[in-house]
């Protein structure tokens, strides 16, 4: 085998090579690209930029299927594949050798540039950005389905049979791809895509046994096979789900929700389709005044931020962090407005470190770093903030920390940390960003929820107003402020807390009170709940959740609830919410789907009993359209055995041509009629042999 | 012939239907998607929205060299190649019945799609934008562009080069032809150049080996050996150029800082990214409101009220293939209820759409709004707006600037000028409550009130042939009004000069260009290579005519030019780089020369090689070598020198061949 190694690799260097630099260089050109005007870096950062993804995502893939290809198409033709099979080897090691010289070619035509990349951005002073090795993960999971696609090449390349049959492989490959495109966490993205090329690999090892036929291939071949063609009819699905999306929304979503307008009075927003359709005041009624009325009130509505959405702790509610997709690096760091006095600077948030970084744009390097015990060094290990402490630049270079016993005011450009007096007794459950317009231009403030009032600072760190709750904050608990234009009047609005069911909250009212400087309340309203909002799907995902197989769907619920019980938060928290609020769609779709999975099992059936199936067969693939639906079909459409068959000339039903008795009538076939043109002479009797001679 | 089309016809039809239906679902996907964000003004619509012309560029192109390829590389192999030729006709003629059958099948492939999407959007109820038919234009363009694709594969067919030598060169120059496309440089002209000069050189590749072609078959082949090799040092140097070196925030000139109080200040870039704020003394200025980390918060920037330049600036900013040129946007957003646009061309006209419903709701014309089904009575010419647009909108037509209210439906004219001509309105200080509005004419800004009497006048305090772009602000209570002057419609990076007026027009202050570039401009290695691999004789001519001119570079966006060119186009090359240039240019002369005596190339070619190195740089130099039959050497018996297979003398000791040694085995006799 060693030979066949050495063999594929002096073959197949050049094109690896190639691939190599082509690969590599758009990768460097993907890191080193700017978005002009991003300063926050909002399409991601190095090694999570959407350009170097994209480049990742599809070179990984194009250098994967070329060298799949380049192995083993060049050598079907004539007679290099009994050249290359007419060595004292098994077919299978003559697999294996092109798949371990594929594997080191592919790490160097993909791996090399990931590497390269990687310790280019890990390089200081290479780029305006602190570098986290986790940020490494989505672009090895590129590499890792790249991979997928290398054998699932070698696989189309040595299966026989039709053009959608010999596709199925990299449609397969592209279901993983966008499966894992679509994964939060790394981890399943990765786990996805080893197990697939495991199957791939095994699947391919079969094929080289026989192109053809999967009959002959082993047991573990044949089963591997069958899974990537079910795969790769789900890619056919993605695929077709994509195009789907022309066909738009099953039904216009509508929504209402209220706003509070410029002069401090609600108005009830109503929305179909995210379009203003009207405006209406407390009593249901359009507003007198013509900036209220349709779309001009989205220009009068005052802008309000939520300061928390629980206060108190004892119905012990945890709000659950938003996490990230491990495609972004968001999940990794994130950046704040860089600011340019008295010199360009910009402060990272290290998101497992939970400090900041500062680096200086311009030099490319680290300059301070950020902790809960203040400014540091650079590269010095500092105590990270802890995780109830809420961390936000309010405007310039002004970082605002509030914790639950204390509030910080940070100027980043001087290094000044300043720690406010609290107006009120601790601890601080959340802050609040509002402003007020004022001419052309806004004035910024921050609110601070507090126990029993909610504490409103400007951006010197002054108190401006001390605003007591008026309401029961227990059930009323979320928090909005915003400022009217005035500046000497403060809106406070009363959401039901997060930690009451969200049943129960859509039909509880809300407050919004209008407050002075002093805390008393010039006008209080009581906001009735708005009508249930109505959501909808687009036609492909409403269609493609009805089509999939009962074995995914009870499958899934299954898994969800496995991995509850072993402790998954993720999937306790999924499977409640199928169960819990979505369980009249859950239940509506399973019934769906099971219906159109028994159709289809019938329709296999008499599929495959036509086609002369022998029993076993057709009773396992109707098994296999029962479990997996629409995909079970296509899987049996495209890879399921069609024996040759005529019409029987004793009973004139359809016959196997490969059985020696008709499977309806038990007639043999007849002898042919001699013509005078037959070249063989007609068996006969031994007696009659014996008395010519 | 005949046979030979139907030949053809019948052996690719199923492959351009194949190409064909991909083509539609994917020009259909793209205009769904585009669907989805009609209501941002920034986007285009409909037959020129990005995606859908993406698809339609790229499409067009892959069909056609799909189509191409099919019908020549399968033939090539065994004796496919000799039985097409077999037959009694010419071989031109075989490559006319295939182009001919190419061509119909290539039609169809790319033509059923577009007008099925043509369809889509006039369907009612569908597309909620109104479509007119220039709106094709782009796609027709990329028609033509698929055409030169198609050609291109015929000629990369034919021609029995290496893929990485001439083949490669002729495919990067249709890569090059699809960035200049995309680009959008001569959207109509550059595709059919292209096609005539591959159909020659496919011509001449159908009947014999390079030197064997007709001159202008081999001139063909040449100028696509050129164009490609010079495509790829370009799409080189504009990769080189495209790795940023320096900082991407801030501004490169000292600057006018506006107060909101009304006091003027020199902002100025040092050379950490930071600013320094002076007064126009050179004192440095305190104020913690103006020099901290919110200073914008407290400064006034100027609206463009009259933009003489404007039609290079809507160049610059929206590409000819967008539909801001034909149909755009101005009122509402995918939130909206209602959308409006200003269709312009011949019979312009402002049309409204519901949003939901994506019919039309009613027009505004020269009459007034009427329903959808009235009957139009076009604007005399097309309407034009304020830049920042504020509810009443204003618009000009003419000498009469009307004020509409597209929601109300209502509009009204406010302000007749007589004689004089419009250059731009716009109100003033643009978000005020009450504002003024400031018409720049073409002796000075008329200012009015928002009722539309006059008020007072500016006088221009500059030439504003000059400086042709003219700001304004003022503070909220409008006791001070800043016009501006610079020639540069994107930014407000150059101002030239500006002029502070109280609240009755009477000019307070006056103050010249601050202009200085205060970080300097650091070129680093990629730039340096990227200069170097510029076309050595158009760059000093262009240096030379670019010192010359007066006009502002700008002018280059209405040329014509793509705009990933301008760089290698604008930019006047210090001395120091055309010392670096010229230095350059005579290495690879030098090699030329060396390449061209090794090869044992007559006088002649061996000039023709300098000239073209001379002008093209690396990429003639590459080019020469690719275009012609390279002669075959061996050392010669005699002299040892090497010389040409082909020859049957030694051009060095005139020595001819030797004849070989017999050893037996020989089949003919010895003559």
């Amino acid at each position: 085998m060693k030979t066949l190694i050495w063999k594929e690799l002096r073959e197949n260097i050049v094109w690896a090579v190639l691939l190599m630099l082509a690969l590599g260089g758009a990768e460097v050109f993907a890191l080193h690209q700017q978005n002009q005007g991003d300063p926050q870096y909002i399409f991601g950062m190095t090694l999570c930029k959407t350009t170097f993804l994209t480049t990742t995502l599809f070179g990984c893939a194009a250098a994967g299927i070329l060298l799949g290809f380049l192995q083993v198409l060049p050598e079907l033709k004539r007679d290099r594949w009994a050249a290359l099979l007419h060595r004292p080897v098994d077919r299978g090691q003559v697999f294996w050798g092109k798949a371990l010289a594929g594997t080191v070619l592919y790490l160097i035509a993909a791996g090399v540039p990931l590497a390269f990349s990687i310790w280019h951005v890990a390089r200081p002073g290479n780029f305006p950005t602190p570098f986290v090795p986790e940020m490494v993960k989505p672009g090895v999971a590129d590499f890792i389905g790249g991979f997928g696609y290398y054998f699932a090449a070698l696989l189309a390349a040595l299966q026989g049979g039709a053009v959608l049959l010999r596709a199925l492989p990299l449609l397969a490959a592209l279901h993983v791809s966008f499966f894992a495109v679509d994964q939060d966490l790394f981890r399943v993205a990765v786990e996805a895509a080893v197990a697939m090329i495991v199957v791939l690999c095994l699947a391919g090892w079969g094929a080289i046994y026989s192109g053809e036929t999967v009959r002959r291939r082993p047991w573990l071949a044949r089963l591997a096979f069958l899974i990537v063609a079910f795969y790769g009819a789900c890619g056919i699905g993605d695929l077709a789900k994509q195009l789907g999306r022309m066909a738009g929304l099953v039904a216009h979503p509508t929504y209402s929700y209220w706003q509070v307008l410029d002069d401090g009075s609600p108005a009830r927003f109503n929305t179909v389709n995210n379009v203003l359709v009207s405006v209406t005041d407390m009593k249901g009624k359009p507003f007198a005044d013509a900036k209220y009325q349709g779309d001009r009130a989205r220009n009068h509505a005052l802008g309000m931020n939520t300061a928390t959405s629980h206060i108190g702790n004892s119905h012990r509610f945890v709000r659950e962090p938003y996490n990230p997709e491990y495609r972004e690096s968001r999940a990794y760091l994130y950046a704040n407005e860089p600011y340019s006095h008295p010199r360009l600077e910009q402060w990272f948030h290290l998101e497992r470190d939970a400090h900041y970084v500062g680096m200086l744009p311009l030099e490319k390097t680290e300059f301070a770093v950020l902790g809960a015990d203040g400014f540091a060094a650079p590269g010095t290990k500092v105590r990270p903030f802890p995780d109830d402490v809420s961390l936000d630049q309010a405007s310039g270079d002004l970082l605002v920390i509030a914790a639950p016993d204390s509030l910080k005011f940070v100027s980043l450009s001087k290094r000044e940390i300043t720690e406010l007096p609290l107006p009120a007794p601790p601890p601080i459950y959340g802050v609040a960003h509002a402003w007020a317009r004022i001419g052309n231009r806004s004035e910024d403030y921050k609110g601070v929820a507090f126990g029993t009032a909610l504490a409103v600072y400007d951006l010197k760190g002054q108190v401006v107003a001390l605003l007591p709750y008026r309401h029961d904050v227990d059930r009323w608990g979320r928090i909005w402020l915003g400022v009217l234009n005035s500046r000497d009047r403060f809106v406070v609005r009363y959401d039901p807390s997060d930690w009451i069911d969200r049943k129960t909250r859509v039909s509880m009212p809300s407050f919004v009170d209008v407050m002075d400087v002093k805390g008393n309340v010039l006008t209080a309203y009581t906001v009735p709940p708005g009508p249930p909002s109505v959501s909808s799907q687009r036609w492909s995902s409403f269609l493609a959740a009805r089509v999939q197989g009962p074995a995914f769907f009870f499958g899934e619920m299954l898994y969800r609830r496995v991995g509850a019980a072993l402790g998954s938060t993720r999937l306790r928290n999924l499977l409640a919410e199928q169960l819990g609020p979505n369980l009249a769609d859950t239940r509506k779709v399973g019934s769906v789907l099971v219906s159109v999975a028994l159709l289809l099992a019938v329709v296999v059936y008499f599929w495959a009993r036509r086609a002369q199936l022998p029993a076993r067969q057709v009773w396992g693939w109707t098994a296999v359209a029962l479990g997996f639906g629409l995909a079970g079909l296509i899987v049996f459409w495209l890879a399921g055995a069609r024996p040759r068959t005529v019409r029987c000339p004793a009973c004139g039903q359809r016959r196997r041509i490969d059985e020696e008795v008709c499977g309806c009538c038990g007639a043999s076939w007849p002898a042919n009629p001699s013509d005078e043109t037959a070249i063989i002479d007609p068996l006969t009797e031994p007696a009659a042999l014996a008395a010519a001679s | 012939m005949k046979a030979m089309i139907w030949k053809e016809l019948r052996e690719n039809a199923r492959w351009a239907l194949l190409a064909g239906l991909g083509l539609l679902m994917a020009e259909l996907y793209a205009l769904s998607m585009e669907k989805a964000l009609v209501g941002n003004s920034f986007v285009a619509v409909s037959l020129c929205g990005e995606n859908f012309l993406m698809v339609s560029a790229f499409g067009c192109a892959a069909v056609g060299a799909v189509l191409g390829a099919l019908q020549i590389l399968p033939e090539l192999r065994r004796d496919q190649w000799a039985s097409l030729l077999h037959r009694p006709i010419a071989r031109e003629k075989i490559l006319a019945g295939k182009m001919v059958a190419g061509l119909l099948l290539y039609a169809a492939a790319t033509g059923i799609p577009l007008l099925a999407s043509i369809v889509y959007l006039i369907w009612p109820g569908v597309y909620p934008a109104p479509f007119i038919p220039s709106m094709a234009l782009p796609a027709l363009s990329d028609g033509l562009l698929g055409l030169a694709f198609y050609v291109c594969a015929l000629l990369v067919g034919l021609h029995p080069g290496r893929w990485l030598g001439t083949r490669g060169a002729i495919v990067l120059a249709a890569i090059g032809l699809l960035m200049a496309h995309l680009e959008d440089g001569w959207p109509f002209l550059l595709p059919i150049i292209a096609v005539i000069v591959f159909c020659v050189a496919a011509w001449g590749a159908m009947r014999n080996p390079v030197a064997q072609r007709p001159w202008f078959s081999r001139l063909a082949f040449g100028a696509a050996i050129l164009a490609g090799v010079q495509a790829g040092v370009v799409l080189l140097g504009i990769a080189l150029r495209a790795v940023p070196e320096e900082a991407l925030f801030g501004f490169y000139y000292t600057n006018f800082y506006i107060a909101i109080d009304g006091a003027v200040f020199l902002q100025k870039q040092d050379g950490k990214g930071g600013f320094e704020l002076t007064d126009m003394q050179g004192k440095a200025v305190t104020d913690e409101r103006y020099v901290g980390n919110t200073a914008d918060r407290y400064s006034l920037y100027p609206s463009l009220l009259a933009d003489r330049t404007i039609a290079q600036g809507r160049r610059f900013l929206r590409n000819e293939r967008s539909s801001q040129y034909r149909v755009e946007m101005i009122q509402g957003s995918y939130e909206t209820p209602e959308l409006w646009y200003r269709v312009e061309g011949q019979e312009p006209y402002f049309v409204g759409y519901d949003t939901l419903s994506r019919r039309p709701v009613g027009f505004l014309d020269r009459e007034g709004f009427k329903s959808p089904d009235a009957v139009r009575q076009p604007f005399a010419s097309v309407p034009q707006g304020e830049m920042l647009q504020m509810t009443p909108q204003l618009y000009w037509i003419g000498p009469q600037i009307l004020s509409i209210d597209f929601l109300d439906r209502h509009v009204s004219p406010l302000i007749d000028v007589g004689t004089e001509r419009i250059y731009g309105a716009q109100k003033v200080p643009n978000q005020s409550e009450h504002p003024l509005i400031a018409v720049a004419l073409g002796a000075g800004i008329q200012i009015y009130d928002m009722k539309g009497a006059p008020l007072f006048r500016i006088p221009y305090a500059y030439p504003v042939d000059r400086w042709p772009n003219v700001g304004i602000t003022a503070t909220d209570d409008l006791s001070r009004i800043f016009v501006e002057y610079n020639n540069y419609a994107m930014s407000r990076d150059v101002v030239v000069h500006l002029d502070v007026l109280d609240g009755q027009g009477k000019r307070v202050a006056s103050y010249p260009s601050p202009r200085e570039r205060n970080v300097p401009a650091h070129k680093s290695w990629n730039q340096w290579t990227a200069d170097l691999l510029k076309a050595p004789a158009p760059s000093v001519l262009l240096s030379i005519w670019n010192t010359h001119r007066q006009v502002s570079v700008e002018a280059d966006y209405a040329s014509g030019i793509p705009p990933a060119l301008i760089p290698e186009f604008e930019r006047m090359l210090e001395p120091g780089e055309l010392a670096a240039l010229g230095g350059w240019t005579l290495v690879l002369c030098a090699i030329s020369v060396a390449w061209a005596r090794k090869a044992g190339l007559s006088t002649a070619r061996t000039l023709g090689w300098v000239g073209l190195t001379a002008i093209f740089g690396v990429g003639g130099l590459l080019a020469y070598r690719l275009s012609i039959d390279w002669p075959v050497r061996v050392r010669c018996p005699h002299c040892a020198h090497r010389r040409p297979v082909m020859e049957g003398a030694c051009p060095n000791c005139l020595a001819p061949w030797d004849v070989p040694v017999a050893n037996g085995t020989e089949i003919f006799e010895p003559a």
